[in-house]
């Protein structure tokens, strides 16, 4: 074993803060102000120019061409700075048209995701099919060269900031249900489509539900074969969850934590000085650190060109849960102060903490609840019969 | 950038796995806890010329210069089997007192013994008032004609009754809790002054106390430097608790194994127990505890090969999560099995006998979260000025 990188690597890492540190905007650096499309837009379109936007992306396609070491490097330097994640065309749409895509689809999207010149979001869940994604409803009906889209998708993020979407819709309603499932894209623009925002219990409204009335899609919009998306739809799925860098997305809060211990005035001492406290606080050091070393273990397969071992559909599951105690020692930790929310209590609230714990409920619900992965641990990893 | 094992080290593994499997059962174990000494002399010389017991010590000393990387795949076969042979505590653990305090010449002495398994050491360095702190010495060791005279006790000591020589820590300065001031001597178990004390474990391996009254130990007892052993304790603690972790790491695996294999074969309400929800997620928060204490164990032992600054820290977060991770998995283990698993006829409760023996051993979570604390510097002295709210 030998966790240390090459000399390139190493000078590349340099490169890579180096290139943060003058390109990142200041508000995703503190995490605090309300951040704008026009934020992330900023950010995407100097790693477009940089030509270091889509990472992971063979060459051919305008992608870096990196290695695995080095996208892990430009990952986790990104991760510990707060960098935003990328757009939804980078890493999802975009690898999913390279695999599934037609030449034309391929040259109509993938240049535009490349410039930022487009941003993406995504149109699976449904109020009726959430943790049950193939009992999705929305409807796509065949009309001459035009699908005829009607229904409603939820939980829908950016909707308002992004330009496209990529949808799972149905087309067939007397299939078995995954059977019966297309996968498109089309314009956010497209006549017929509309977003109300929800506000989530943060205040914020980061989500949107998206409501399409016979809305008109182009035949050439659907990716792959009709009754085909179900594979296709899963497929992209599993490149949100190979994620190695989680460690390092949590490392920023828990360093706020820590800094939160020692500051905390508490019964005449400090937080820290809490023998309670500080064995929570080190647990969760000690946990974050063995995420990490499963990162290494993970980022070692793909080193190696083998598939990650199934001790890697642990990273979300594990790390989501871990944010969440995080947010709760320091609810603890703040004590009385745990119930101010926002201005003009910013900075007794730790700039924003309990609306951070608040947040953090959403973290064991998205991209698969913590009980969803734990049916895929016990079924698929251990073998347990389905019930 | 390698955080995975060599072809080497793969191969390492399964002859340990295999070795295991063909030499050793539960139902050995199970027979072991009516035997005297607790294990097999037999397997004992059998291990040894695998070349196990001397693994991490040099060519010249009788070993085969190995690594704690390479070590863990031993260990980690061992747990699986629930092993009862002291590989851990009298091969890794006082060889090491031995092999990073001793002279030229205790070193040539002893450790080709320790590594063709022909001498048997134990360490006794832990005292009941100090719990898990090595430092905490009120054994004393008073000068006289050149030599020592021993007073104290020491408890929890491996194998004590069979043990060819016995490692002790006494203080020769200072106060109780000092780091400065502890010593090493290896005394032969047949010193006069030295009784052996059996006492009786939940996992029936053989430990026990050792009383020192006025026991004379001459000026080549002494181990190291005088008061220089408390250094040399903690780390040979150190490479024994990324061994320990690896057997926990193996057993946790090996209990969840049998527990999901139970719940495949046990029917109730018409169907195998495991296919309800309850057991499933059960199943997989045992899995998720076992590769999370395994990911913070291949770091410990990595970073102890590698000598990396945070390997101490590295150990303590490995051995905090792995003692919480092997209780709750064979906790669990137990619960899955329902009434059979409480019964003694069952294999499954050595799973968790091994758990509270090995928790305590070396420290247990609490005491390794405080020392990984202290060891991060992650809470500065007290003096420490207020900080300001920030963003």
């Amino acid at each position: 074993m030998d966790l240390n990188f090459t000399r390139e690597e190493e000078a590349f890492r340099d490169e890579v803060r180096a290139f943060i540190d003058e390109n990142l905007p200041e508000i995703f650096r503190t995490g605090q102000g309300r951040q704008t499309r026009e934020h992330r837009e900023t950010w995407y379109k100097r790693l477009a120019a940089k030509g270091w936007l889509c990472a992971s992306w063979p060459k051919e396609y305008g992608g870096t061409g990196w290695s695995l070491a080095k996208q892990y490097i430009f990952k986790s330097e990104a991760s510990i700075a707060g960098a935003p994640p990328n757009d939804m065309g980078v890493t999802m749409i975009g690898p999913t048209l390279i695999e599934f895509g037609t030449d034309a689809q391929k040259k109509r999207y993938l240049p535009k995701i490349v410039a930022a010149e487009e941003l993406w979001c995504q149109g699976y869940s449904e109020p009726n099919a959430g943790s049950d994604l193939a009992g999705l409803q929305l409807r796509a009906v065949q009309d001459g060269d035009h699908y005829v889209v009607n229904g409603q998708k939820i939980w829908t993020s950016y909707a308002n900031e992004s330009d496209m979407i990529f949808f799972l819709a149905r087309t067939d309603a007397t299939a078995k249900k995954q059977e019966g499932i297309s996968f498109f894209v089309t314009s956010m623009r497209s006549p017929g489509i509309e977003i109300r925002p929800i506000r989530q219990i943060t205040d914020e409204a980061h989500f949107f539900e998206t409501f399409f009335t016979d809305v008109r899609v182009p035949v050439e919009n659907r990716i792959g074969p009709e009754n085909g998306g179900w594979t296709i739809g899963k497929r992209l799925l599993a490149h949100e969850r190979v994620a190695t860098g989680a460690a390092e997305s949590y490392q920023k809060s828990l360093d706020k934590l820590t800094a939160m211990a020692r500051r905390t005035r508490w019964n005449g001492g400090y937080a820290i000085d809490d023998p309670a406290v500080r064995q929570r606080l080190a647990q969760l050091h000690i946990e974050l650190d063995a995420l990490r070393a499963l990162g290494y273990r993970t980022l070692t397969s793909l080193l190696r060109g083998e598939m990650p071992g199934p001790e890697s559909s642990i990273h979300k599951l594990y790390g989501s849960e871990l944010f969440q105690r995080m947010t709760d020692l320091g609810m603890d930790i703040l004590g009385p102060a745990g119930q101010l929310w926002s201005e003009p209590s910013m900075e007794e609230a730790e700039w924003g903490w309990p609306k951070l714990a608040a947040g953090s409920r959403a973290y064991t619900i998205f991209s698969g609840t913590s009980e969803i992965q734990r049916n895929i641990i016990s079924e698929r990893v251990l073998g347990m019969p389905r019930g | 950038m390698n955080f995975g094992f060599t072809e080497d080290q793969d191969m390492i593994r399964k002859s340990a796995r295999d070795f295991v499997q063909r030499e050793s059962s539960l139902e050995r174990v199970r027979a072991l806890r009516e035997d005297d000494r607790g294990w097999s002399l037999d397997l004992w010389r059998r291990i040894a010329e695998q070349g196990w017991l001397g693994a991490v010590f040099p060519e010249e000393y009788g070993g085969i210069g190995l690594g704690y990387v390479d070590l863990i795949c031993i260990a980690e076969e061992f747990g699986r089997g629930l092993m009862p042979e002291p590989l851990i505590t009298s091969a890794v653990l006082a060889g090491n007192v031995v092999y990073l305090g001793g002279n030229e010449e205790q070193k040539s002495a002893l450790l080709p013994g320790v590594c063709d398994g022909s001498l048997l050491l134990t360490l006794a360095a832990y005292e009941l008032p100090g719990r898990f702190d090595l430092a905490h010495v009120e054994t004393t060791g008073r000068p006289s004609n050149g030599g020592y005279i021993l007073n104290g006790a020491k408890h929890f000591v491996a194998d004590a009754g069979v043990a060819d020589k016995v490692l002790i820590s006494a203080r020769t300065s200072g106060s109780a809790a000092d780091s400065d001031g502890v010593s090493v001597f290896v005394l032969d178990r047949e010193t006069p002054g030295l009784t052996v004390t059996p006492i009786s474990t939940v996992d029936r391996r053989r430990r026990a106390t050792i009383t020192l009254e006025n026991v004379v130990a001459g000026p080549d007892a002494l181990l190291g430097g005088l008061g220089e052993g408390y250094g040399v304790l903690e780390d040979a603690v150190d490479r024994a608790t990324v061994a320990l972790c690896a057997e926990m790491v193996g057993a946790m695996e090996e209990a969840l194994r049998r527990a999901v294999e139970y719940s495949h074969q046990r029917v109730q309400f018409g169907r195998p127990i495991g296919s309800f929800q309850a057991l499933k997620h059960k199943a997989a928060n045992m899995y998720v505890n076992v590769e999370m204490a395994r990911s913070s164990m291949y770091y410990a032992a990595m970073a102890l090969d590698e000598a990396r600054d945070d390997a101490r820290a590295a150990v303590s977060a490995a051995k905090a999560f792995c003692s919480d991770a092997f209780l709750a998995v064979s906790k669990d283990a137990i619960q899955m099995h329902g009434g059979i698993g409480y019964t003694d006829e069952h294999d499954i409760h050595f799973f968790y006998k091994r758990a509270v023996a090995s928790n305590v051993m070396f420290g247990d979570a609490a005491y390794h979260r405080e020392r990984y604390t202290r060891e991060k510097g992650l809470a500065p002295a007290a003096s420490r000025a207020y900080e300001p709210a920030s963003r």
